[in-house]
C-alpha cells in the first residue's frame, strides 16, 4: 500500500505535508540534517514496520507501524531480543538481519510470516540493512517489514475464481461453465456431460450434485460401460430374492440407494439398445421395477449422464436412441480437452503438486522450466488424468525441491518431439523446448482463429507485427489462403 | 510424564510453526530422569502422532499459530505457548511450580496460556 494512501484509498495529507516540508528543506539547505524528533515523526508516519537492533540482538527502536503489525507495545518491545518480539519463521534458520550483519549487505525476504500475540499468522515481506552511524561504525541492523495480509486476501480471492469444487481452471471455456454451473445445479434438470476421457466428467458431475439442493443426499456413480445389460439392470434397479440363481435375498439398486440424491451414469454411450429402452422408460415415468419384482417403485433421483463420444453422431448413425438422447440432453456441459486449454496447465500442475504434497507428505515446490515447457507442449491424449499421473510419477522419483526431466516418464519428451508445424524434420529436444512451446502456442492460436493473424495476435495479447516477427524468427510456414 | 520443549540452541524456539528441534524430558517425581533431542517438523502432519508415540503430556513452546494450537488442543496435551528464555531454566521452573512466571512470556503475551490451545 502507498504510504500516503489509507486503507479506504484516501490520501493522508498530514504525511504528505510532512514530506513536502522535508523536501523543501532538502532543496534549500542541501543534504538534510535530521534531528531525533524529525526522524521519529517520519518513521512513525510510514505504514511499514521498522525496528533496529544492537549487536546483542536487542531492540533499540520500534516504530508505530511495528507496534500495530506485531501488536506489541513499544514499551514492551524495546530492550527485548528481536525474535521474542518479531516472532517470524525466519528468526531461527533464515534470519535476514543476521545475514546482513554477518555479510554487511542488505537482504530482502518476500515470503515470510510472523505470529502475533493473538496467534494470528501474518504474511509479511521484510528487508534488512546495516545500521551505521555518522562515522561509518556499524551499530547493528535495521529491519523494515510490511503486512501483506491484504495482498494475500486479494490473491486468495483471485485463486478462488479459478476453483470450483475440486476443479481448477482459468481458461475462458471453463470459466463460462463455472459461471453457469450454479444455475444448472439448482435447476434439477437432467444433465449430459460430454468430453474426452480424463477431462473431469465425474468431477463435474459431483460439482453439479454438490451445488444442488440434493447435496446432503447420496451421489452414486456407475460406469455403464463396465457392466453387461443384466448386471447393469440389477445394479441400477436392484433385485428381489429369487430373481436369478444367486439372488438369495432382496438387494436395493443404485436408484433406491440414491433416493433424493443424484446418479451419475458414466459412459452412457455404451449401453445396449435394449437397455436404452428400459432406461428411457424409467426416466420418463420416474419409477422402476427391480429385477424379479412385481411392483414398480417411485424414484426421486437426479440423472447426470456422461459420454466420451458425440451422442449427436451416434444418434445420426442409429447407435443411440434419439428419444433417450433428448431425454438426457436437457442441459449439456461440454468439457474441452486439455490441449485446448493449455493456459490451465501451470495452474493444474500447481494444484496436483499441492495435492500430492498433502497426500504423500512431501514438500516439492514445483517443476523446473524444461519440465514445464514439455508439459505445455505435450498433447495429452489422456487429458487431465494423464497430467495428474505424470505429476504423480514425478513425485515417486523426485527427492529434490523441484521436479526435473529425469523424474518424468520418457514418452513425455519423445511425444513433445512431434510438435512440428512445418512438416520438416525439426525435432524438439531438451535443447529447444522453449522454441517448441512458442511454435505450438502460435500454431494452436492461429488454428483456433482460422489462421487470421490479426485475431491470433489479439488473443495472445501481442501486436500483429510482433506475431509476424515471431512467425518469421521461428520459421513457421503458414498454409496458403 | 514427558515434557516437550521446542528448542533453538539452548533457548525456546521463537516460533513453534518453524521449529526444528524438540527436547523431550522424562519426568518422575518432579525430577528429570532422561532427556533427548529429537528433530521436529511442524509442517509434517504426523507430528501429533509422534507426540503421542513419545508419550508427551506437556508442550512448552514459543509463538504458535491458531491452526497449530488447535491441532494440539484436539489432544490431551497441555500447551504452554509464547514462552521465551533458556530451555533448561524454563523446564526447572515448570518442575518446581508447574507454572511459568509471567516474566518468561514473550512481550505482548503476558496472559496465562491455557491447556486448550488458546490464550
Amino acid at each position: 500500500m502507498h504510504p500516503f494512501i489509507d486503507q479506504r484509498g484516501k490520501c493522508d495529507h498530514n504525511k504528505m505535508t510532512l514530506v513536502a516540508e522535508v523536501s523543501k528543506m532538502r532543496m534549500k539547505d542541501g543534504p538534510i540534517k535530521f534531528n531525533k524528533d524529525t526522524t521519529n515523526i517520519i518513521l512513525d508516519s510510514i505504514s511499514d514496520g521498522v525496528f533496529t537492533v544492537d549487536h546483542d540482538w536487542k531492540i533499540t527502536y520500534f516504530n508505530r507501524a511495528a507496534e500495530k503489525i506485531t501488536r506489541t507495545p513499544l514499551k514492551e518491545a524495546v530492550g527485548r531480543y528481536c525474535w521474542e518480539v518479531f516472532r517470524s519463521n525466519m528468526c531461527e534458520k533464515k534470519c535476514a538481519l543476521k545475514r546482513t550483519i554477518d555479510e554487511k549487505k542488505p537482504f530482502v525476504s518476500s515470503s515470510a510470516f510472523i505470529i502475533r500475540s493473538d496467534q494470528k499468522r501474518i504474511p509479511i515481506s521484510a528487508s534488512t540493512s546495516l545500521l551505521i552511524d555518522e562515522k561509518g561504525n556499524a551499530l547493528g541492523g535495521v529491519e523494515v517489514f510490511r503486512d501483506l495480509s491484504m495482498e494475500e486476501a486479494l490473491r486468495s480471492q483471485i485463486t478462488a475464481r479459478f476453483h470450483l469444487e475440486d476443479m481448477v481452471s482459468q481458461s475462458a471455456a471453463m470459466q463460462d461453465i463455472f459461471n453457469i454451473l450454479p444455475q444448472i445445479a439448482e435447476s434439477d434438470s437432467t444433465v449430459l456431460i460430454s468430453g474426452k476421457t480424463g477431462t473431469g466428467k465425474e468431477l463435474m458431475a459431483k460439482a453439479v450434485h454438490n451445488l444442488s439442493h440434493r447435496k446432503d443426499k447420496p451421489f452414486i456413480a456407475i460406469n455403464c460401460g463396465a457392466l453387461p445389460d443384466t448386471l447393469l439392470e440389477s445394479e441400477l434397479f436392484g433385485h428381489k430374492a429369487g430373481a436369478f440363481t444367486s439372488a438369495v435375498k432382496d438387494k436395493p439398486g443404485h436408484f433406491s440407494l440414491a433416493e433424493g440424491g443424484s446418479i451419475f451414469l458414466d459412459e452412457i454411450e455404451s449401453i445396449s439398445p435394449a437397455f436404452q429402452v428400459r432406461l428411457l422408460r424409467v426416466l420418463n415415468e420416474n419409477e422402476f421395477m427391480p429385477l424379479g419384482g412385481v411392483k414398480k417403485e417411485k424414484s426421486d433421483v437426479r440423472i447426470i449422464a456422461a459420454s466420451k463420444k458425440d451422442l449427436n453422431d451416434m444418434v445420426a448413425s442409429g447407435e443411440f436412441r434419439q428419444d433417450l438422447f433428448y431425454r438426457i440432453n436437457v442441459v449439456e456441459i461440454k468439457l474441452p480437452p486439455l490441449k485446448d486449454r493449455i493456459e490451465d496447465i501451470p495452474l493444474l500442475v500447481k494444484h496436483f503438486i499441492s495435492k500430492f504434497n498433502r497426500l504423500k507428505n512431501k514438500s516439492i515446490q514445483g517443476v523446473d522450466q524444461v519440465v514445464m515447457t514439455a508439459l505445455m507442449t505435450y498433447d495429452y491424449p489422456g487429458n487431465i488424468r494423464e497430467l495428474e499421473n505424470i505429476i504423480e510419477h514425478g513425485f515417486v522419483l523426485c527427492r529434490q525441491a523441484n521436479i526435473h526431466p529425469g523424474h518424468l516418464p520418457p514418452n513425455l519428451f519423445s511425444e513433445a518431439a512431434k510438435v512440428n508445424p512445418t512438416g520438416k524434420t525439426e525435432t524438439v529436444t531438451h535443447q529447444n523446448p522453449v522454441k517448441a512451446a512458442k511454435i505450438k502456442l502460435i500454431m494452436d492460436t492461429l488454428k483456433k482463429n482460422d489462421f487470421s493473424r490479426q485475431a491470433a495476435a489479439a488473443e495472445m495479447g501481442i501486436h500483429k507485427s510482433t506475431l509476424f516477427r515471431q512467425i518469421k524468427k521461428l520459421g513457421i510456414v503458414l498454409p496458403r489462403k | 510424564m514427558n515434557i516437550a520443549i521446542t528448542v533453538w540452541e539452548n533457548r525456546i524456539s521463537p516460533v513453534f510453526d518453524a521449529a526444528g528441534q524438540l527436547l523431550v524430558a522424562r519426568i518422575k517425581d518432579d525430577r528429570i530422569i532422561h532427556r533427548e533431542y529429537q528433530s521436529f517438523d511442524p509442517c509434517n502432519r504426523y507430528f501429533l502422532e509422534n507426540f503421542k508415540h513419545s508419550g508427551i503430556s506437556v508442550l512448552i513452546c514459543g509463538a504458535i499459530s491458531k491452526a497449530s494450537a488447535n491441532i494440539i488442543a484436539s489432544t490431551q496435551i497441555k500447551l504452554i505457548a509464547f514462552v521465551t528464555g533458556d530451555a533448561d531454566q524454563i523446564l526447572n521452573l515448570y518442575l518446581n511450580g508447574h507454572h511459568i512466571p509471567s516474566d518468561y512470556f514473550m512481550p505482548g503475551c503476558t496472559q496465562a496460556v491455557t491447556s486448550n490451545g488458546r490464550l
